[in-house]
């Protein structure tokens, strides 16, 4: 994952992601990177909050 | 001319204290201003007392009074408890008086009781006067309308460097529990008596003076100017309601806080200071609460701020929630779906396997290595292979039949 990349852009990323996956006219061999693309956004945004929550305490 | 009839003095005075003594009541009371006033070593106390109906008209009467020692040692405390001021030359008084006439000595007034509540009034009016100027001259509210730092922690200090309150002022200020430190100086003023105001009107040039030129040097300068005064008597607190003090506090370049005494009293430089307090100690308080109230409302914003935080950081956690879950539900769906998919492919792949035909009862017919698609492709007396589904049998063709059902 590009650690550049803001909270705000991997969401945006990933939202147009999962709107993808739930086209059932998508191939599926393309769907399988998808999958991976997408946990890989959902655990880069999970660990930006988590940096987030520990600046707070 | 002869007189008819002649007496001696001694006889006429005689007769003026005898007519005196039964017509006058034994008692009197009389409003009169002190135009003089003696204390004797035996403890006595003379009075020449006058009446002038305003201060321009002339004198229309006077008369010497006495205070007994006696009476003078009771009427004395009371009367400036009361009032907080001593007897006074120009105070206007309430005696009650015997009137007393002596042959050798005249007319005197024995003061046998003192009402304070004349002087008191005498007094009020006064300062009435003076409030009523300072307001007139828009002078008032002047000190308490400048801008005032959230925060007074650079201080300037007119007080008695002796003064019980003083100390108890810095005490306080510098050992307070939050470790909150304060600037203050000291400019020693005389804070008691008639020379009082004078002296604190050139304290206050001198703190002006120094603050001008602490800001032309760029510097912050002072961010107040504290009048402190702890304790003392009525009377020493009287330099407070000073018109001179008054409008140079009122006009002062910088916010003046006041604490002149424990006395429950309001001095027209208290009404005129930006802030008063009764007491030095108050006072110190005072400044010690408005750093706390400010650290209060510096902490109260960080815990909205980390709520704020807190609150969307939960919401965005639900938002990356749903997403992970959608992605992971579209994609076993579209799992379930290929597998389904799949299934039946293999299950049609199955269905042409010639095992399975022949497991239903078919049997595949070879002619050498070739299947056999029809009656065409033999000829009666071949060798024909036919396939089962447990085994293989040879076979002879006997006779051959084509349909004719084309």
């Amino acid at each position: 994952m590009d650690e550049n990349k803001t909270y705000e852009t991997a969401l945006a990323e990933l939202e147009s992601l999962v709107q993808r996956v739930e086209d059932p006219d998508r191939s599926f061999s393309s769907m399988m990177a998808d999958l991976r693309r997408g946990r890989d956004l959902v655990a880069y945004c999970r660990e930006q909050l988590r940096k987030q929550e520990e600046d707070l305490l | 001319m002869k007189p008819v009839s002649e007496i001696t003095l001694f006889a006429l005075c005689e007769q003026i204290r005898r007519q005196l003594a039964a017509s006058m009541p034994s008692y009197v009371w009389v409003r009169a201003e002190i135009n003089g006033l003696k204390e004797t070593a035996s403890g006595h106390c003379y009075l020449d007392l006058i009446d002038k109906p305003s201060a321009e008209a002339p004198l229309r009467a006077q008369a010497r009074a006495v205070i007994w020692s006696g009476t003078w040692r009771l009427l004395r405390p009371f009367f400036e408890s009361v009032t907080g001021r001593s007897l006074a030359v120009g105070m206007q008084v309430l005696l009650r008086v015997q009137v007393q006439y002596s042959e050798l000595y005249g007319l005197t007034l024995v003061v046998q009781d003192l009402d304070p509540s004349c002087t008191l009034g005498e007094e009020e009016l006064l300062r009435q006067r003076v409030i009523e100027r300072l307001k007139h001259e828009g002078m008032f509210e002047m000190n308490a309308t400048l801008a005032r730092p959230r925060l007074l922690r650079r201080l300037a200090v007119i007080s008695s460097e002796t003064a019980a309150g003083y100390l108890d002022f810095v005490r306080h200020l510098s050992q307070n529990e939050y470790g909150y430190r304060f600037v203050h100086r000291l400019y020693p003023s005389l804070m008691q008596g008639a020379e009082a105001p004078a002296d604190q009107i050139r304290a206050l040039d001198q703190i002006a003076q120094e603050q001008e030129e602490y800001l032309a040097a760029g510097r912050l300068g002072y961010d107040a100017v504290l009048i402190l005064r702890g304790g003392g008597s009525k009377t020493d607190l009287r330099c407070f309601d000073d018109y001179e003090l008054a409008a140079h506090v009122a006009q002062f370049p910088l916010p003046v806080l006041t604490a002149i005494g424990h006395e429950q009293d309001v001095h027209i430089v208290d009404l005129v200071a930006a802030v008063h307090l009764k007491t030095p100690t108050a006072l110190a308080h005072y400044l010690i609460d408005l750093y706390q109230q400010e650290e209060a409302m510096l902490l109260s914003w960080a815990t909205r701020l980390e709520l704020a935080i807190r609150n969307k950081l939960s919401g965005e956690h639900a938002v990356l929630d749903r997403f992970g879950q959608r992605l992971e539900a579209a994609f076993r769906l579209r799992m379930t779906a290929e597998r389904a998919k799949l299934e039946l492919l293999g299950h049609r792949l199955e269905k042409g396997n010639p095992k399975y035909l022949l497991e239903q009862g078919y049997a595949l017919a070879l002619l050498g290595q070739h299947r056999i698609r029809g009656v065409n492709a033999l000829s009666e007396g071949n060798e024909v292979e036919l396939v089962f589904a447990d085994g293989q049998v040879t076979c002879r063709i006997l006779k051959i039949q084509t349909s004719n059902s084309e």
